[in-house]
């Protein structure tokens, strides 16, 4: 993958399961993107540890011009830092980094504070912006404006078909189309579920409860977006067979980032049910070259 | 019931937002009060406000900004520079709102701004609201900060070197990575260079081990570091000082700001919607367009209209009657309101409110039983505490009194309590379906004007109608202005309504066949 392509943009890391390297990947990142970088995490006080590579959460070292958030009730940075703005009522800093250091990165507890801080990053010069989200919790991506969403996932032995199905689910959504502009006399504000001309529009999380109530006359359905779908692969391909599924507000994700453990490429691409997902695709970006587990 | 509960208050307290946090923690903590000069000076904040933002637009949105950006300060004995940091966001902003305020504003508030030095102090290399400790605060800082720039290219230079050599010897890149995951053959590479930690079965992760001369490096690195440190916390220690030798009038500032930002969120709330600077201290209670917001707002989305209240209450004991729907509990409740708003330093919604300043308001109403208590109970229970209270002028507001008890006995009760509450300083508000009440001198009799008859014409096919044609269909036929009658006014539209509400018309004609019979 060309990550240059990734220069300026909102970038949004999420992953499935806890401690499946989110913050390990953002510091890839951090080697391969250019100009004023801002990163943080989501949640005041953070995970603690990486389980995968047994250490201390990872810290990050923050570069000269960089931005990132901290909680100075948790942690101290070894950077050297000018203070710009706090929030949460001082529980939360965001720092320009004067000379570089380690430092570790917390952020808001809630999604309602992450477009106002993604936009004062991007008010105070930052270029790029990388959000370190939290496991399970694809939601928080609606939060960030034009996201360019990462999911990372540790495959081991005790979750392949899980993460298999997971990662063909969410390329599955992501190939379904945005809503055509015409289609413009839904109020995507509703809190209800609209029925008008055969289309019908399910605000908020597509449950198997609620998708075994879309109306029998409906033709077309329209979601928000692909982070409000809660139901399981093999249900979708079956919805998606009935229905027309479009979603309001489109999505990007980028890529999977998948981690192995204990198993090799073969075998977990086998469970993809979809072998376009490849091309959508980075292993480890750690690994030396290719490993063969077998 | 609670007063605050029968004038539904928090759906109007809804629309006050104060901005700072100090703001936020007042408009929660804002009570009723019967201490006069504290309404007085809280109703000519909001005038001041209020004509403030409607001819100086921008600089209002200025200070709304500003505003947001004040923070809650904590007294210590020493900050650590995300607090220093605090300290100088609350000062600057603070100089912001003081100078788009004009001199009459300023002088009502007492917003002058004296704190200049301290804000030059606290912005060495820093604009607006950052915080930098600057090696502009310490000679040795800024000595220390060069030495340990010049470590920082050696060890550049030195990390480069080794990374090559690791490269050469091992082909491994780790480019800024800390640590790669390898195969098994990674055993036969140079292990005097990297560390080796298995990872699965298949891998190793693998960490450089830093040469002799980068440890030494970073160990002198980690000497500097560690005097910088000590340099910055003695600069914070300073700057600690001179921020605790002007903690009162730091605290006196954030009062000015509290009160600034509840009188431009009032004036705020007050434009939106619609509301009027109230006229306290009079004998009577007199006014003129008031209206009920919630009430109000709802029959503006079924875009029915809404009659306002415009009355003069010239008695102290006022007995309301009326048909059911006829607006009886909204008279009640829009008065309530008013007065609760008006004895809180807030403006209330009508054109022109006055009335007295109350030591104490009450309501009873069947809403909000306590345990263990009917609703008669309970009206009782609030009867005896309303009646124990000292504090005089009174002003009670009683919705439907004892109507759950048989009609002679409670009427009986009502003329009781109206006779006992005439000998007093007390303002009886009561809406009443109950008849036969014996007034005083102090009684006015008011009902509403109600159902009109002779329009109202039952041949619609009300089955067909929903329930906004409905409540509609009873608006056009209600009139909803308050009269004042010589004696109590007793109403029968009762069944009328319920047949417009689409109760079956059977039962209907069946209770007039009733009621003929007796």
């Amino acid at each position: 993958m060309d990550f240059g392509q990734l220069n300026g943009k909102n970038i949004f890391i999420s992953g499935f399961g806890k401690n499946c390297g989110k913050t390990t990947f953002l510091k890839f990142l951090l080697t391969q993107i250019v100009g004023r970088r801002a990163y943080f995490s989501i949640g005041i006080d953070g995970e603690k540890t990486d389980e995968i590579y047994s250490n201390l959460k990872p810290r990050i070292k923050a570069s000269a011009g960089d931005f990132f958030l901290y909680n100075p009730f948790f942690s101290s940075p070894k950077a050297s830092i000018k203070i710009i703005n706090s929030y949460e009522n001082g529980h939360l800093v965001l720092a320009e980094t004067i000379r570089s250091g380690f430092v570790e990165i917390h952020g808001p507890s809630g999604n309602y504070k992450l477009e106002e801080i993604v936009s004062d990053l991007r008010k105070f010069g930052a270029e790029t912006v990388i959000v370190d989200g939290a496991f399970d919790r694809l939601t928080q991506v609606a939060a960030v404006p034009r996201a360019k969403v990462f999911y990372v996932c540790h495959v081991s032995k005790e979750n392949l078909n899980e993460t298999a199905m997971r990662i063909s689910l969410l390329f599955s959504l992501s190939k379904t189309p945005c809503i055509k502009e015409n289609i413009s006399y839904f109020d995507f504000t509703s809190s209800s579920p609209i029925l008008k001309r055969e289309i019908f529009f399910l605000p908020g999380a597509l449950t198997f409860n609620k998708a075994n109530n879309i109306p029998k006359e409906a033709k077309k359905v329209i979601l928000e977006d692909l982070t409000k779908v809660f139901v399981d692969y093999n249900y979708w391909e079956a919805l998606k067979k009935e229905k027309e599924i479009y979603f309001a507000t489109s999505i990007g994700l980028t890529a999977f980032v998948v981690n192995l453990y204990n198993i090799g490429r073969e075998a977990f691409e086998e469970r993809l049910k979809d072998k376009e997902i490849l091309t959508r695709m980075i292993y480890n970006p750690y690994e030396h070259q290719p490993l063969r587990r077998t | 019931m609670n007063i605050n509960h029968f004038a539904e208050l928090e759906k109007i307290m809804a629309h006050l937002k104060p901005l700072s946090p100090k703001g936020k923690e007042a408009a929660e903590k804002l009570y009723l009060t019967s201490d006069e000069s504290k309404i007085i000076r809280r109703l000519n904040s909001i005038k001041l406000a209020r004509r403030f933002l409607r001819s100086k637009k921008l600089k209002t949105d200025k200070i709304k900004y500003h505003l947001k950006k004040i923070p809650i300060l904590k007294e210590k004995e020493e900050y650590s520079a995300d607090e220093i940091f605090l300290f100088k966001k609350f000062i600057n902003n603070t100089a912001a709102i003081f100078s788009y305020l004009g001199e009459n504003e300023k002088k009502f508030f007492g917003a002058y701004f004296n704190l200049q030095d301290l804000l030059n102090e606290l912005s060495k290399d820093a604009k607006g609201d950052e915080f930098y400790i600057s090696s502009a605060y310490d000679l040795e800082l800024g000595e220390v900060r060069e030495k340990i720039a010049e470590l920082e290219k050696k060890i550049n230079v030195e990390l480069n070197q080794f990374y090559s050599q690791i490269k050469q010897e091992t082909d491994l890149d780790f480019s800024g990575k800390d640590f790669l995951i390898v195969g098994q053959e990674i055993k036969q590479k140079n292990k005097k260079l990297l560390y080796l930690e298995t990872y699965d079965n298949f891998s190793f992760i693998a960490k450089p081990i830093l040469n002799s001369k980068l440890v030494n490096l970073n160990i002198e690195k980690e000497e500097l570091l560690k005097r910088e440190r000590e340099i910055e916390l003695k600069v914070l220690s300073r700057l600690s000082l001179k921020i605790k030798k002007v903690f009162p009038e730091i605290l006196s500032y954030s009062k000015i700001i509290e009160e600034i930002d509840l009188a431009f969120a009032a004036a705020t709330m007050a434009e939106e919607l619609g509301l009027s600077e109230p006229k306290l201290g009079q004998d009577k209670i007199q006014c003129e367009k008031a209206f009920f917001p919630p009430l109000k707002e709802e029959l503006d989305k079924l875009n029915i209209p809404y009659t306002p209240l415009s009355f003069s209450f010239s008695k102290k004991i006022n007995v309301i009657t009326g048909s059911n729907m006829g607006g009886k509990t909204v008279v009640l409740k829009t008065l309530a309101l008013c007065q609760v708003l008006a004895q809180m330093g807030l403006f209330v919604p009508a054109d022109s409110y006055s009335a007295p300043i109350f030591g104490s308001i009450f309501s009873m109403g069947e809403e909000g039983h306590i345990a263990g208590l009917s609703s008669f109970g309970t009206e009782i229970n609030e009867l005896i505490y309303a009646l124990n209270e000292k504090k005089m002028p009174k002003l009670i507001f009683a919705d439907e009194f004892a109507k759950t008890t048989n009609s002679a006995q409670g009427s009986a009760l009502f003329s009781a309590i109206i006779e006992k509450f005439s000998k007093q300083d007390v303002y009886f508000f009561a809406a009443t379906h109950l008849g036969e009440i014996k007034g005083t001198d102090e009684t006015d009799f008011l009902s509403m004007k109600g159902f009109n008859k002779e329009k109202y014409s039952s041949g619609k096919n009300l089955d067909e109608l929903s329930e906004s044609e409905r409540l509609k269909l009873i608006n056009k036929h209600m009139d909803y202005t308050l009269i004042r009658n010589a004696k109590q006014k007793s109403f029968y539209d009762a069944f009328n309504i319920a047949s417009l509400l689409g109760l079956d018309r059977e039962i209907v004609d069946s209770a007039i066949k009733h009621l003929k019979e007796k």
